[in-house]
């Protein structure tokens, strides 16, 4: 035996062995920390669910009658949906339906792309979902039935695939979490002296490039100190990942907007509570906020200037044009806690921002097609268009509304919730139903019919 | 519950001045002329189109805006895109005062304590409160122990505790399993309600001593006065039926006790507060004493774990039969200003939206024994109203200007605050 | 180890052989009368007779005629059917838990054959106990056992199932998948040796053509033994010996050893190579068979049976539905569980059985209890709406077939091992005891009255 192979071998065993924190990543994992291969990788990742049907495999999904919110289009109705293995097929008046085609008569019904959780916990799995998520999971279901079709789980965008693994990682390292706060000023310089020394690196890069070609023997930087928070300026810098940092003040957020429009790199700012006091610096550094419009903060009276939570605060971004999506109070899903402040209930918090004075449109766009642009995914997800994802919430009536249940949620062409035909909420005005008659209660208890 | 710490909110007390006061002594005068009027009276009157005119601190008069003319002297504001719905009323509130004197846990039953010797005027909360077109509540002690003491009716407006009271006593607290079994290990269900039995008769028989006194004085005989308790002093009015006691009560077996105890031995008129879980099984019983209110809250929904549902408490009690039933917000822990989305949830969950937001006004406000002032927009009533940009159970609409006693008490075209 | 489990397997295969052989010389036969004789695979008779000849089987049926020198064993109105197979246990083992991937172990090393009270397995009318390591990953072999009176005939088979987990998709699948990465690796491996070493043949033969006619000289013999002396498990990872492959060179003295596989992926190797290794896959809920057959994605030799142990909180229906679909034999126990969430009550086996899956039933725990109970909890289960055929099998030849040995027991049909029990009664009615247990032929258990 080969020294070579039985290292090769050590290897794969010290793999096979190693704890559960050693989950499988599609880059080796040792050798070139920073050797993202990112665009084969992600198409990969991304072609995976298509590749493996073929032609007489195909599987179809009709959606017809509804309206069709678009979201990124105009309101169509009396159209159909054809979806054909997880894509949306066509979109039209005159579709012929294949045969063995699945079908949602939508009448009566609204026809929305899939929502998106910009962040989340528990509805899949911890770490990467791919290998610990429970796809029959009550919390993922209750997802589901919230019109959710993407959450943000980690750094990773997965899909809510109900009873399958197949397409359930949408891309992953999406994100780079930041700490860059005013309350830990060595931090903050750490940080900034990381960006400037990899920017120096990006730019040794091309000097080398230029150099290579004239002279084949020269040196390449090295790289090898880029791990830790210099692999997070690299990637960042890179543009292969979104930065990511929670801040509420208006000062960490002013800076944080000046650090990614000095350095240029994409930011999205968690939380932005006083972002609606900066929308002007926030616009001109490009920067995005992932806000909750209802959260409270109360104004410091000793302050000057504006400050504290403000509800209009999703209307101000708009019209200052800075790109935002719309978070719940929790990220998670509770079947203990207090109704409508987590991820069930995610349309009830952009409706608070059409409280707020935020238009309608941009409300279900905050929710939908501007979380796919802040993640970089909106050629997959977001709206309702021909070669997008087949993911949709399909609601019993307009789904910003407090009334409204979603009746069927479809993940990659397949419906992975419907409520009529799951317990949750099937007894909860089926058909629209104010009067509909209670379930029973077990009290005295009985049995069960299913036997 | 959770208890948001208020430490700068107290720092910030003498801060905190003059707001909104108008200090007129001639009775102001408006006219509201909007597209919709809500009355929310007995016979749910709807007018669209309407004019409410408003004298002093009391609504004079409400109608078409055809058949009521405004007359001289009323300032009228225009707002003739918005609806105009009573003050939202919540029954259970910890918002108004200082969520640090809240629970004072030193005896498993403290007759005597008063919330209304830890109201905050013109605190955050309240400021923030009135902007959600809540304007009165109905602030009590926590839950921490059986019996914590006495609550306050209060607006939520006003610069002083004098301007705020509505009514005090409002209620007597009383909190059935659950929290109040953190007090010290070995206290359960059993002893509980032993003691706060136990209690409760003590300030009957003082009540009675009292009563019998004072009978006995009016007909001009005289008998030993009894000695004065001021554990006991506040009750007197509980047991002839003045005020409420206000029961945190939750799940079925719980609720129970509640009424059996409370409505039935003691016959006081009871409050059902919370009433979550599978509490709405116990409906029929429920039903049996006609004066006791439900009212659900905060959770407003339960997980049955006996056939994978989500249930909706509130629409599970109307579906029982239950017709006095309205939404609490247990503030802070639901903000106080999300008391309208409490009832948005409640019909996500199954109930209706009229019924729901019924059960934000009037029905509070007759739970609450004020339903002769205020609950609805009729003549006669108190000037207390809220202006919406549609209807107020719906997150999206917002409320735009609220009235308390005939006065402005928040204008969002000035500065929004929710 | 392999070359010893080997030598083990042969003496004990060579020991059973001698002893039957011994009785039949006896040439006695021995006929068993009873009130009803349930074969399993075939007819019941009411009444019924089973002749034994020495250790096997002879003839089944109603009104058969025999010797009279044949001994009479008459069971009167008893039931009589093929012994019990316990297809999982850890009875009386203790809690050593491994993870990991241990594909060389088996469960056998963990026995101390005199600290198990056989007694109390027999008594249950268990006939072959397979007891299986613990621990997650693949912790090794389940190996099967016999509850005889004597130690030596206990151990049936060492290697009879290789026990994979995937209860914990988050390490049970890097554990699963590195270890078939590794199988892979191996495979190649040997490959790559071998092309190496015809290379290096096929130089040699060039140069010995050009040296021409040298006198042949006697191949030595093989100090291996051949292929068939030993049963699937033989020593693992040999290849195909070659030199048969090559006959133009048959002067040959050099022979190709393969290099060194490492002995705990050997059964995942023999199975890419297609050989017959069981492998029983624990799975909890449906979403671990999902995160199972994702990893098994690109191993598409490597299939097997599922032992069953829904969580709490699993729907069993997607389990049922997707498990159906494949017609899989699972393990699982007899009982009635609430679906999640509720207080509806659910038929997990008759519901699995009229999917299509083949069941096979296993106690809710490893005590004494509960192995007496099992007859009860499937009673329960049948009068609930399990068909009665699918649970008499699910105790029998299902068991039998999960432990690859369908050929030999879990029924009674002629040639097959009189592993035979006897029930005071309808095995599925409650009440009903077990009387007498027979293994080989040899009552080994019997109720006191």
């Amino acid at each position: 035996m080969s020294a070579r192979t039985m290292i090769s071998a050590l290897l794969a065993l010290l793999l096979a062995l190693a704890p559960s924190g050693a989950v499988r990543t599609d880059e080796p994992r040792r050798g070139r920390p920073n050797a993202e291969a990112p665009a084969e990788a992600k198409r990969a990742d991304e072609e995976k669910s298509e590749e493996k049907e073929d032609e007489e495999k195909d599987h179809f999904l009709a959606i017809t009658g509804g309206t069709v919110h678009t979201v990124t289009g105009p309101q169509l109705e009396g159209v159909t949906i054809l979806c054909k293995n997880g894509r949306i097929h066509a979109i039209g008046r005159e579709i012929e339906i294949p045969e063995k085609a699945e079908r949602i008569d939508a009448s009566g019904h609204h026809v929305y792309p899939g929502l998106i959780a910009l962040s989340s916990s528990g509805l899949v799995g911890y770490g990467d979902p791919e290998v610990s998520t429970d796809v029959y999971d009550l919390e993922l279901t209750l997802g589901l039935a919230g019109g959710l079709t993407t959450v943000v789980a980690g750094t990773t965008a997965a899909k809510l695939t109900h009873g399958t693994l197949d397409g359930l990682i949408l891309r992953r390292n999406l994100l780079e979490s930041i700490s860059y706060s005013t309350r830990s000023p060595s931090s903050r310089a750490r940080f900034r002296e990381a960006l400037d020394r990899v920017r120096e690196h990006l730019r040794a890069l091309e000097r080398y490039d230029d150099e290579k070609k004239r002279d084949p023997e020269a040196k390449k930087p090295d790289e090898k100190w880029i791990r830790g928070p210099y692999s997070t300026a690299m990637r960042l810098l890179k543009k292969e990942a979104i930065g990511r940092a929670t801040a509420n003040d208006a000062g960490d957020i002013t800076a944080l907007a000046r650090l990614a429009g000095h350095y240029g790199f994409r930011l999205v700012i968690q939380g932005a509570t006083e972002g609606w006091t900066v929308p002007r610096e926030l616009a001109s550094a490009g920067v995005a906020a992932i806000i909750t419009p209802r959260s409270r903060r109360d104004r410091d009276e000793r302050l000057v200037r504006p400050n504290g939570s403000s509800i209009e605060m999703a209307r101000i971004l708009h019209e200052h044009g800075v790109p935002f999506g719309i978070v719940p109070p929790s990220s998670f899903i509770s079947t203990w806690g207090l109704a409508g402040r987590d991820l069930l209930h995610l349309p009830m918090e952009a409706a608070h921002a059409i409280r707020g004075g935020l238009p309608e449109q941009a409300a279900l766009e905050a929710i939908t097609i501007q979380a796919a642009r802040i993640l970089g995914l909106d050629h997959r997800i977001g709206s309702i268009e021909e070669g997008k994802d087949a993911d949709f919430a399909i609601s019993d009536g307009p789904i910003l509304s407090y009334l409204s249940h979603v009746r069927w949620t479809v993940v990659n062409g397949r419906v992975a919730y419907d409520k009529a035909k799951d317990s949750l909420f099937d007894h909860i005005r089926p058909g629209g139903d104010f009067d509909a008659p209670p379930p029973p209660d077990h009290w005295p208890r009985s049995l069960g019919e299913e036997w | 519950m959770r208890v948001r710490t208020p430490i700068a909110l107290l720092a910030l007390l003498p801060i905190l001045a003059p707001a909104v006061r108008a200090d007129d002594d001639e009775e102001s005068l408006m006219a509201f002329r909007v597209a919709k009027v809500l009355t929310m009276d007995e016979k749910d009157t709807v007018i669209n189109n309407a004019v409410v005119l408003v004298r002093g601190e009391t609504i004079e008069r409400v109608g078409r805006a055809r058949d009521v003319e405004v007359p001289e002297g009323y300032r009228v504001i225009e707002k003739p895109e918005l609806w105009l719905v009573p003050g939202l009323v919540d029954c259970h509130n910890h918002s108004a005062g200082s969520l640090y004197d809240l629970n004072d846990m030193v005896y498993l039953t403290n007759p005597g304590l008063r919330s209304l010797e830890c109201l905050e005027p013109d605190s955050e909360e309240n400021k923030v409160s009135v902007a959600g077109g809540v304007t009165t509540v109905l602030t009590i002690p926590g839950s921490g122990t059986n019996l914590s003491g006495f609550g306050t009716i209060t607006k939520t407006t006003g610069d002083t505790v004098e301007s705020m009271v509505e009514k005090y006593p409002g209620s007597l607290k009383i909190a059935q399993a659950g929290n109040p079994e953190w007090y010290w290990y070995g206290v359960r269900r059993s002893f509980m309600n032993f003691n706060t039995r136990q209690t409760l008769e003590k300030a009957r028989r003082y009540h009675e001593s009292w009563k019998k006194y004072e009978e006995a004085a009016a007909r001009g005989e005289e008998t030993e006065q009894p000695a004065f308790s001021p554990l006991f002093d506040d009750f007197r009015g509980l047991f002839e039926r003045q005020f409420i006691v206000s029961v945190h009560t939750q799940m079925y077996q719980v609720l129970m006790t509640s009424v059996l105890m409370l409505a039935r031995h003691f016959n006081l008129r009871v409050v059902l507060d919370h009433c979550t879980f599978d509490a709405w099984k116990v409906a029929p019983i429920v039903l049996q004493d006609p004066s006791i209110y439900t009212i659900n809250g905060p959770r407003q929904y339960h997980f049955d774990r006996t056939q994978r549902k989500m249930m909706g408490n509130a629409a599970r009690w109307w579906q029982g039969g239950v017709r006095k039933l309205g939404i609490n917000t247990d503030a802070p822990v639901v903000p106080q200003e999300s008391l309208s989305y409490q009832a948005a949830m409640a019909c996500w969950y199954g109930w209706k939206p009229y019924e729901a937001l019924r059960g934000v006004t009037r029905i509070p406000a007759e739970a609450l024994m004020l339903d002769d002032r205020i609950g609805s927009i009729e003549a006669g009533k108190e000037a207390e109203f809220a202006l919406w940009t549609g209807n107020p159970i719906d997150p999206r609409s917002s409320c735009e200007l609220t009235v308390v006693r005939g006065k402005i008490a928040y204008d969002a075209s000035e500065e929004r605050r929710y | 180890m392999i070359r010893s489990i080997c030598t083990l397997l042969c003496c004990f295969v060579l020991a059973t052989i001698c002893h039957a052989d011994e009785r039949s010389a006896d040439g006695r036969l021995t006929v068993i009368r009873a009130g009803r004789v349930i074969t399993v695979s075939g007819e019941t008779y009411t009444p019924g007779m089973v002749i034994l000849e020495g250790s096997k089987i002879r003839l089944v049926g109603k009104n058969l005629e025999y010797p009279a020198s044949a001994r009479v064993i008459d069971a009167g109105g008893e039931t009589v059917m093929p012994g019990l197979v316990l297809p999982r246990t850890r009875f009386q083992l203790d809690s050593y838990r491994r993870a990991g991937v241990h594909g060389a172990k088996s469960a056998a090393d963990e026995i101390v054959p005199s600290e198990i009270e056989w007694e109390k397995l027999a008594s249950a009318g268990f006939t072959t106990v397979a007891f299986v390591p613990a621990g997650t990953g693949i912790p090794g072999f389940a190996s099967a056992f016999r509850p005889t009176r004597s130690d030596e005939e206990r151990l049936r088979q060492e290697n009879s199932y290789l026990r994979i987990t995937m209860r914990n998709p988050v390490q049970d699948r890097n554990v699963l998948k590195g270890a078939l990465e590794k199988a892979k690796k191996e495979i190649e491996k040997v490959k790559k040796a071998r092309e190496e070493w015809e290379k290096k043949q096929k130089a040699s033969e060039a140069k010995k053509e050009a040296e021409k006619k040298e006198p042949p000289k006697p191949t030595p013999p093989q100090p291996r033994p051949r292929p068939g002396e030993f049963e699937e498990d033989g020593p693992a990872a040999e290849p195909q010996p070659t030199p048969e492959k090559k006959p133009e060179a048959p002067k040959e003295p050099e022979k190709f050893t393969p290099p060194k596989i490492d002995p705990n992926v050997q059964p995942l190797v023999d199975r890419l190579e297609g050989k017959d290794v069981a492998i029983v896959f624990d799975v909890g809920g449906a979403s671990d068979l999902r995160h199972l057959d994702a990893t098994l994605e690109l191993y598409p030799e490597v299939t097997g049976s599922y032992a069953l142990s829904l969580g709490f909180y699993d729907d069993p229906r997607p389990l049922v539905e997707l498990l159906g679909k494949r017609k899989a034999l699972v393990m699982l126990t007899p009982s009635i569980d609430t679906l999640p969430y509720t207080v509806n009550l659910f038929n997990l086996p008759a519901q699995a059985a009229r999917a299509g899956c083949r069941l096979v039933f296993v106690p809710g725990s490893d005590s004494e209890r509960s192995f007496e109970r099992l007859l009860a909890q499937v009673a329960d289960v049948v009068r609930a709406g399990l068909d009665r055929d699918a649970a008499l099998r699910a105790m029998t030849i299902h068991g039998a077939e999960l432990l690859g040995l369908a050929s030999r027991i879990g029924s009674l049909e002629k040639g097959k091992d009189a592993d035979i029990v006897f029930v005071d009664g309808d095995p599925l009615s409650p009440g009903s005891s077990v009387t007498r247990v027979m293994i080989d032929g040899e009552l080994v258990w019997r109720k006191k009255r």
